[in-house]
């Protein structure tokens, strides 16, 4: 599905990386780890200096425009047109998706009551809320039938309740597709995802499934302890050796 | 490309833009019909089209400013996460400004026909003055969607969509004094090369299948020269290409 090889560019330096199942991908690290840039280049956004990136069996650097109808992506802060409304802005994403008409009139109303926004399709996109803006943009993002969602920080400046409605979300899309959730607060995450990825400073420091990461950490700090680690604090040994590593 | 379209389309409706070009423009068509038709009590309708031509390269800039207000550097990462080539994105934009530019040709096609009430009219003629007249937008179009895609300011976008309008006017005004004075080579390479003096020349009669090559030649070249900067505009924005 995802298969990344000698990755190098500004911001990351990643030497391997499969993503070959359905499933929620928690991408964590710290601000300017590079999680960003990695959603980028997976969705032909951006390019990168060497390596390979193929996405559905499409390059990312060379075919981006393919890469883009098989990934979904919400970006942190998506820039939604201000004068256009909920459903003038889901018709047209589906229509630059090329999903024909009664196809697309299906998939929004399917992608509307699936985050809850399906009483507010003649509401300006200027008019919404920053949840209700990640909302839109998840429908944004599912629009087209895509294999794979990426999705920014979709937690980030969320209340709790706000949080818990976007991970129920999150949860039923890893069901039937490969969503990858980045997030810089693994507390976040660690609820639904099925496999974590942590970068530090752009390399890839764990990909690893939910129930394989606790031995990916040292026995000694493991027994410390005496009780099973969470993810997050997986996270910041992990996070912490990688940095310790640099200097 | 279709996606672009019916956004800017509908987008240019979306407040008074769009209804005030049509407005504006079927308000001078009616008060130069008046004058030339009514009062001067000619029948050849399509000599307004001179005069039109003018008011067209002045209104213009408002409809593809719109397009250019709605675009934000936000938006602009918007629309880069979604499979729309560069090309796309510029010919979409261009067809929407065309067709309301279009609606307005057909409204002046109506004003025509009404003054055909009252006498006789050249419908040959008057078919051939609207075809150049809609090349001439198309043309005016292209230059203006050029200069917003490849200037990042609204106001510098605005300034320069004005100046290079007075520019190509001032062009053929000179060649139309030059010819008051005895006309010569500059004379003639102002009459091939301003788009207004072609409008005239087609308006008064001589319709020369060059000038439909000239206007169609130069607008692909405007548009492809639009493509051509949106898609580095891009690339710049995408990182650059692989070394």
């Amino acid at each position: 599905m995802i298969e990344i090889r000698g990755l190098c560019s500004k911001a990351l330096n990643i030497d391997s990386l499969n993503i070959t199942n359905k499933g929620v991908y928690g991408l964590l690290g710290n601000d300017g780890a590079g999680k960003t840039s990695l959603l980028n280049v997976l969705c032909g956004n951006s390019a990168y200096d060497s390596g390979s990136i193929s996405v559905c069996g499409h390059d990312a650097m060379s075919e981006p425009m393919e890469v883009k109808y098989k990934v979904g992506f919400a970006p942190e802060d998506f820039g939604f047109f201000g004068d256009d409304t909920i459903f003038e802005t889901l018709d047209f994403v589906g229509t630059a998706k090329g999903v024909p008409s009664e196809k697309r009139y299906r998939q929004i109303k399917e992608a509307l009551e699936l985050v809850g926004l399906e009483g507010q399709r003649k509401k300006l996109c200027a008019e919404l809320t920053l949840h209700e803006k990640k909302l839109l943009g998840i429908a944004v993002a599912l629009l087209g039938n895509p294999e794979i969602i990426l999705l920014d920080e979709p937690m980030k400046n969320e209340s709790e309740e706000e949080k818990e409605e976007i991970a129920e979300l999150i949860k039923m899309l890893g069901k039937h597709k490969t969503a990858i959730v980045s997030s810089n607060e693994p507390i976040d995450v660690e609820g639904f995802c099925t496999h974590f990825i942590i970068l530090s400073k752009g390399r890839c420091i764990l990909d690893s499934s939910a129930e394989d990461i606790h031995s990916a950490i040292d026995p000694e700090i493991k027994a410390c302890d005496g009780i099973a680690l969470s993810i997050s604090d997986v996270y910041c040994v992990l996070t912490h050796e990688a940095e310790e590593g640099d200097k | 490309m279709r996606a672009v379209f019916k956004r800017e389309f509908k987008g240019l409706f979306h407040d008074i833009t769009g209804f005030l070009f049509i407005a504006a423009h079927a308000f001078f068509v009616g008060l130069f019909l008046i004058d030339h038709c009514m009062k001067g009590g000619r029948s050849d309708a399509e000599g307004i089209l001179s005069k039109m031509a003018i008011v067209m390269a002045v209104l213009l800039p408002i409809l593809l400013l719109k397009i250019k207000n709605g675009v934000r550097k936000d938006t602009e990462s918007f629309m880069r996460t979604l499979p729309i080539s560069a090309a796309g994105e510029v010919i979409g934009k261009y067809l929407a400004t065309l067709a309301v530019i279009f609606i307005s040709v057909i409204l002046t096609l109506l004003g025509f026909a009404f003054i055909g009430f009252f006498g006789d009219i050249n419908y040959l003629s008057v078919m051939s003055a609207l075809l150049i007249y809609f090349l001439f937008s198309m043309l005016f179009a292209s230059i203006y969607l050029f200069i917003t895609v490849s200037l990042k300011g609204f106001n510098a976008s605005a300034i320069v969509c004005y100046a290079v309008s007075v520019v190509i006017f001032a062009f053929g005004f000179f060649g139309v004094l030059l010819k008051k004075v005895g006309g010569g080579i500059l004379e003639s390479i102002a009459r091939r090369v301003s788009p207004f003096l072609r409008v005239d020349e087609v308006v008064y009669g001589i319709f020369d299948i060059t000038t439909v090559a000239y206007f169609l030649v130069l607008t692909v070249l405007f548009l492809l020269l639009g493509i051509f900067v949106a898609d580095r505009r891009r690339a710049n924005a995408r990182g650059g290409v692989r070394s």
